[in-house]
């Protein structure tokens, strides 16, 4: 990849107060207590990181968790000083934290704006106190708006709110009252997640017991449909399947994730995808905390092929509204790679999936809802 | 030897009635095996018959015997398999006898096989010496036993000896009644050879072995041969007998019961029941009784992966080496894909072939349900026979069908006869014969297709009497039914795999019972697929898999792709293994469970 090509930092908190019914990512409760060595293993990746691949220009930081508000803002402070130490921080650099709505008192807010941070993701997750209870979190969803609106009173360049639907037991008539609840506050970005049951969480195991209800694809899909037009209705675009925003609020670092573009990954089961290559970090805290910095992120690891790398391109790229342009991909990954999958992207206009112009292929409106079917064969 | 000092013999029994145990114990007192050497069962060479406690290969064995007459005496022990798919292999080991020993367990009683092996060795003739076993069980009740054989059989009581294989008791005297009871075998010394093959199988270095028991004249090395229904024409090179180490001898001569080697390359060259004769010398009649057996249940076996077709022809080819009975010839399913229909004596045939291929070859393997052979009378005149509903030519093609007819024979306590004559009536029984026989016993016999018994029927027999009832059966002939193929549709195009051929009546209930079960089974699709039963252009049964809306992972965490490449890899892998059939990817397990559901 060019040397002028700035990265994106993404740095993984592993800590939280509870565990979410839902949840599957690489978290810790109740362990506060190793936050320090946390950061110490941190930055010690950061160096070692800095060591093998020379100094980066980084365009964005994004704190994700794992609850990241958790931490107390000098700690963030110190994580960003970290991410700087890569080399150079972008000016204008996008650094994203992912709160939670109960740690947001307002002095958390005024701490996390000065250490740094520029836009703010709430995880409300619900609205309704009912779905907050079928998704495993002892929260309040009125004191959620309230965290919600402090944010966007606390001077951050752009604040997101995040919502869960389909979750089980959801009343599909009640879901355009808590979307209408959060625009009534009126972040400029928004981020709505189709609950996922794929790995065994508390919640998918409640279902297999009976005691909560299975969650209804159907219903998914229609409850998804209703937040696209609802969303769009309010001026905020969708920009990726899961993803709207006001123009000038997309999230700078995720576009990386989907534009194919680079970003290193710092604590335990960050992944990065730099100099053609792909890794993850343990995923477990202990086994992290003991081999981090040990040897530079990627230094052992191969780099992908070109074919790899083609076929995530496509996947990626087509999550985004705006979709693809092969002759891009083809730039950057060859030929071969991209001819090999224009039968299944030229099938996948047949079945009415993709819409195809030239060289840009981007997901039609059922697309949006079956993108792995045509996804499983770009691969 | 001598003709005269020849008996030659069968032990027929019920399974689990003792037989085994008795050959090992006169093989023991005999002295033709020591006991130090015998490991239970010494007969049961296969590790699948010794596991199932079943004899599937015959056997002979040469047992030296002095009497109390003080003669020499030698008692050729021709054992027997003890199921009914082999029962054309039984009926020519009793054909190879004098006599035979009828076993019955002192506790158990007659049993449905005890008495269709008792009404074979009468057929063949023989002089049956009854044995009441296992007469030192607490449970054993000879006095009623022998009742039942009077009552049943119909053979006298006074006549019958009492014993115990296991602890040896009696044996002697059963030994004695071999020698004075079964008459010797008569034969012409002068005349041409004639002798009959009862058993083959191939040697890897010797080529086919036979086993054969001599009519008329000898057979000694050297000698050119003649098979006289395949007309094939060898050289002897090697005759002796087993005792039970395999011993060679100078000839075999009348009467007598012994291998014989000639240079024959393949088993299929060698047909049971077939005569051996003189080339230079024939005999004018061949030894009555010779019939081509054939495979009465088909099925298809295909192998899990599509890489193993090779493995798995391969393995057929070897298994038919040694197992001249069983039939295959590729076969392609749009289902399926490439694997082959096989043809099998009987389910414990079939049983024994799939087990061999996936423990000694190791092969993963996916198998149809059993199907029975049709016949099929064409309107241009012939008849076909079909071993597959595929190959049912359309309807307007044909006059009629006709099926494989059996003769069950269920012996039964009273208690069972109205859960018995119902699943009976279910099957397309009809009843010939219900008859009171003992106390508290009833005899019952039943004509029914074959087609009926060759899925769960000993299963259902079974539970529907609480395992008091014994069945056997005997093939009857071919009957016309009114049959009709039942196809299931996906999308329209019909599943090959899934085609059954059925009574006429019965195609409502399994119709909608074979749609419903697949609709259960089929992922939903981009698209609505519409799945229905049909027979010919008759929609029986018909519903639908709802379109899919959503197949969309809506997140993506922190740029972890390897994550997500995972998930959509899993759905891929599930993808490969479904079939497709047109456009609807089915999975491979939807088949499987379509053709295990029961009836």
């Amino acid at each position: 990849m060019p040397p002028e090509m700035s990265i994106g930092v993404y740095i993984h908190v592993p800590f939280c107060a509870y565990r979410c019914a839902y949840c599957d990512f690489a978290v810790v409760t109740g362990q506060l207590g190793r936050v320090e060595a946390y950061l110490a293993a941190v930055q010690r990746e950061i160096g070692a990181f800095r060591r093998h691949w020379g100094p980066q220009t980084v365009g964005s930081v994004y704190f994700g968790g794992g609850t990241p508000s958790l931490l107390e803002p000098s700690a963030v402070a110190r994580l960003l000083e970290a991410a700087a130490g890569l080399g150079t921080l972008e000016t204008e650099a996008e650094i994203s934290l992912e709160s939670n709505p109960d740690d947001l008192s307002a002095e958390r807010l005024a701490g996390l704006r000065k250490a740094g941070v520029t836009r703010l993701t709430v995880g409300l997750q619900a609205v309704d106190d009912r779905r907050l209870e079928a998704l495993g979190r002892p929260l309040d969803a009125a004191l959620g708006l309230e965290a919600l609106e402090r944010a966007l009173d606390s001077g951050f360049v752009s604040v997101g709110a995040d919502l869960i639907f389909g979750s089980p037991g959801q009343i599909s008539d009640r879901w355009p009252e808590e979307i209408d609840a959060v625009l009534a506050v009126g972040p400029p970005h928004l981020s709505a997640y189709a609950l996922e049951t794929t790995s065994r969480t508390r919640l998918l195991r409640a279902v297999e017991r009976g005691a909560l209800p299975a969650p209804d694809p159907d219903q998914a899909a229609t409850l998804y449909e209703v937040t696209c037009e609802r969303l769009a209705a309010a001026g905020l675009e969708r920009y990726e399947i899961s993803n709207f925003a006001r123009s000038g609020h997309r999230s700078r670092h995720n576009l990386l994730y989907w534009q194919d573009r680079p970003f290193v990954g710092f604590g335990p089961s960050a992944a990065s995808y730099f100099a053609e290559r792909r890794w993850t970090a343990p995923r477990r805290l202990s086994e992290y905390l003991r081999t981090a910095g040990r040897a530079a992120g990627g230094a052992d690891v191969p780099p992908c092929s070109s074919d790899r790398l083609a076929g995530e391109a496509l996947v990626f790229g087509l999550r985004l509204a705006e979709g693809i342009d092969l002759e891009a991909i083809e730039r950057r990954h060859g030929a071969a790679a991209v001819a090999r999958r224009r039968p299944v992207l030229e099938r996948g206009v047949e079945a009415g999936l993709l819409l195809g112009e030239g060289n840009r292929f981007r997901l039609s409106s059922r697309g949006v809802l079956l993108a792995d079917e045509i996804f499983v064969d770009l691969l | 030897m001598i003709p005269e000092k020849i008996r030659n013999f069968s032990i027929i029994a019920h399974i689990d009635h003792g037989k085994t145990t008795l050959s090992d114990r006169l093989l023991e007192l005999t002295g033709a095996v020591a006991k130090r050497d015998l490991v239970a069962q010494a007969l049961d060479s296969m590790d699948l018959e010794r596991e199932r406690g079943i004899t599937i290969k015959s056997h002979a064995v040469t047992l030296p015997y002095r009497a109390r007459d003080g003669q020499e005496y030698r008692l050729n022990l021709i054992d027997t398999p003890g199921h009914v798919d082999f029962s054309y292999e039984v009926s020519r080991s009793l054909a190879a006898c004098e006599g035979a020993l009828l076993v019955v367990d002192a506790a158990q009683g007659v049993e449905a096989q005890t008495l269709a092996n008792a009404y074979l060795a009468v057929e063949n003739d023989l002089q049956i010496v009854t044995v009441v076993n296992k007469i030192d069980l607490p449970s054993a009740e000879p006095e009623r036993v022998l009742e039942q054989v009077e009552e049943i059989i119909g053979l006298p009581a006074e006549e019958a000896l009492l014993a115990s294989a296991k602890s040896g008791q009696g044996i002697e005297e059963i030994l004695e009644a071999i020698v004075q009871r079964m008459p010797p075998p008569a034969g012409d010394p002068d005349a041409p050879l004639k002798a009959m093959i009862f058993d083959s199988w191939y040697d890897s270095y010797r080529g086919a072995y036979m086993l054969i028991r001599v009519i008329d004249g000898t057979i000694r090395p050297g000698q050119r041969i003649l098979l006289m229904a395949t007309r094939g024409e060898y050289q002897v090179e090697e005759v002796g007998i087993f005792s039970p180490k395999q011993v060679s001898s100078d000839s075999l001569s009348v009467g007598e019961v012994g291998w014989v080697i000639a240079g024959i390359k393949q088993v299929h060259e060698v047909k049971i029941g077939d005569t051996i004769t003189e080339a230079l010398r024939p005999a004018s009649v061949a030894f009555p009784g010779f019939q081509e057996i054939k495979p009465l249940v088909f099925s298809g076996l295909y192998p899990s992966d599509p890489a193993d077709y090779t493995a798995l022809r391969d393995a057929l080819d070897k298994l038919r080496l040694n197992d001249s009975s069983f039939e295959f010839e590729p076969e392609v399913s749009d289902a399926l894909g490439f694997g082959f229909r096989c043809g099998f004596l009987g389910l414990l045939h079939m049983e024994i072939i799939q087990s061999r291929l996936e423990r000694e070859f190791d092969l993963d393997l996916v198998t149809t349900a059993p199907g029975v052979p049709y016949k099929v009378k064409l309107k241009k005149g012939e008849y076909i026979e079909i071993h597959s509903p595929a190959k049912l030519p359309p309807a307007q093609e044909y006059e009629w069908i006709e099926e494989p007819f059996i003769k069950a024979t269920i012996l039964t306590p009273q208690d069972y006869v109205g859960p018995l004559l119902k699943l009976l009536e279910e099957r397309r029984g009809e009843q010939r014969e219900l008859r009171y026989v003992g106390p508290g016993r009833v005899l019952l016999e039943y004509e029914l297709p074959l087609a009926e018994v060759v899925t769960d029927f000993y299963d259902r027999l079974k539970s529907a009497s609480r395992g008091y009832a014994s069945y056997d059966y005997e093939l009857t002939g071919w009957r016309r039914s009114d049959l009709v193929k039942l196809d299931l549709l996906v999308n329209g195009q019909s599943v090959d795999a899934l085609s059954v051929i059925m009574h006429a009546d019965e195609t409502y209930r399994r119709g909608q019972k074979l749609a419903s079960k697949l609709k259960e089974l089929i992922p939903r699709q981009q698209f609505e697929v519409a799945i229905q039963a049909a027979v010919g252009s008759r929609v029986i049964s018909r519903t639908n898999v709802k379109a899919l809306r959503k197949n969309v992972l809506a997140k993506c965490y922190g740029g972890d792709v390897s994550r997500k490449r995972k998930l959509l890899e899993k759905q891929k892998e599930g993808k490969k293994r479904m079939k497709q059939v047109g456009q609807v990817h089915v999975p491979q397990e939807a088949f499987l469970a379509v053709l295990k559901l029961e009836d």
